[in-house]
């Protein structure tokens, strides 16, 4: 699935990597261990921790995108390390179950 | 036949800016040396924990790559205070980190118990002077050979 389905679902896009790279299905997680044993490469991380430390996370394990939930706010410091890495970073005040929920809805994942 | 491969990294304290900076290299080398994916994966997510484990819990130390024939080691140093208690800290969900820990996403107790389940093998010392923990990882013979 690529990039530009998130946008069209009205997450807001922080970084400049390209909208047509694309995911395959996703992972929702808020402890790092947890993302880094359970999601898999190409995933999308649906995430409230809106932390460096989750950029540093997707790169080591091949995650493209990451949208943070309940939150609209990214931090320059997270976006300027996701654009330096090429991961994609979205972000929405929804939660993440809701978000999920749209997802599987529209069929993304 | 045989290799032999090494470079070694500072990790600093409660320096959770740089935290993984060490493992993202380590994963780069690995990419660059041609090192399958299954493995670096595992090496990854070993490594990243093991560098959180030394940023959140130690005075500082560092880490040492080493790729010897078809193995490779990773042997992380620190210099105190040590564990107190290896056999409760390997206990899943186990953790003394600090609350500032667990808003960087870390301090659930699951580390150590990921670095053993991606490791083949782990040996963890520890005493107030310091820690160290050792993993091995066995590459694939055709890895190997490409690194050589």
């Amino acid at each position: 699935m690529k990039l530009s389905s998130l946008l069209e679902l009205g997450y807001q896009v922080h970084t400049s990597v390209s909208l047509q790279d694309e995911f395959e299905g996703a992972y929702v997680g808020d402890l790092l261990s947890v993302v880094m044993k359970s999601a898999e490469s190409g995933n999308l991380l649906v995430t409230i921790l809106c932390n460096l430390n989750t950029v540093a996370v997707a790169v080591l394990i091949d995650i493209p995108v990451v949208l943070f939930t309940e939150n609209d706010e990214v931090p320059q410091n997270i976006i300027d390390k996701a654009n330096q890495e090429q991961i994609a970073i979205f972000s929405t005040k929804k939660k993440s179950v809701d978000v999920i929920k749209e997802l599987v809805k529209q069929e993304i994942i | 036949m045989s290799s032999f491969y090494h470079k070694h990294y500072t990790i600093l304290p409660n320096d959770y800016f740089n935290a993984g900076s060490a493992s993202s290299d380590i994963k780069k080398t690995l990419k660059q040396l041609k090192v399958s994916k299954d493995i670096i994966k595992k090496v990854s997510v070993a490594s990243y924990e093991a560098e959180i484990n030394v940023v959140i819990h130690s005075f500082g130390g560092s880490v040492d790559l080493h790729i010897v024939n078809h193995t490779l080691y990773l042997q992380f140093t620190d210099s105190g205070p040590g564990i107190d208690d290896i056999e409760l800290a390997m206990k899943p969900g186990y953790t003394t980190a600090s609350e500032i820990s667990r808003l960087n996403g870390f301090g659930a107790g699951m580390g150590l118990v990921n670095i053993k389940a991606s490791a083949d093998e782990m040996t963890l010392i520890s005493d107030p002077n310091g820690t160290i923990l050792k993993l091995k990882f066995f590459l694939h013979t055709e890895d190997a050979n490409e690194i050589i």
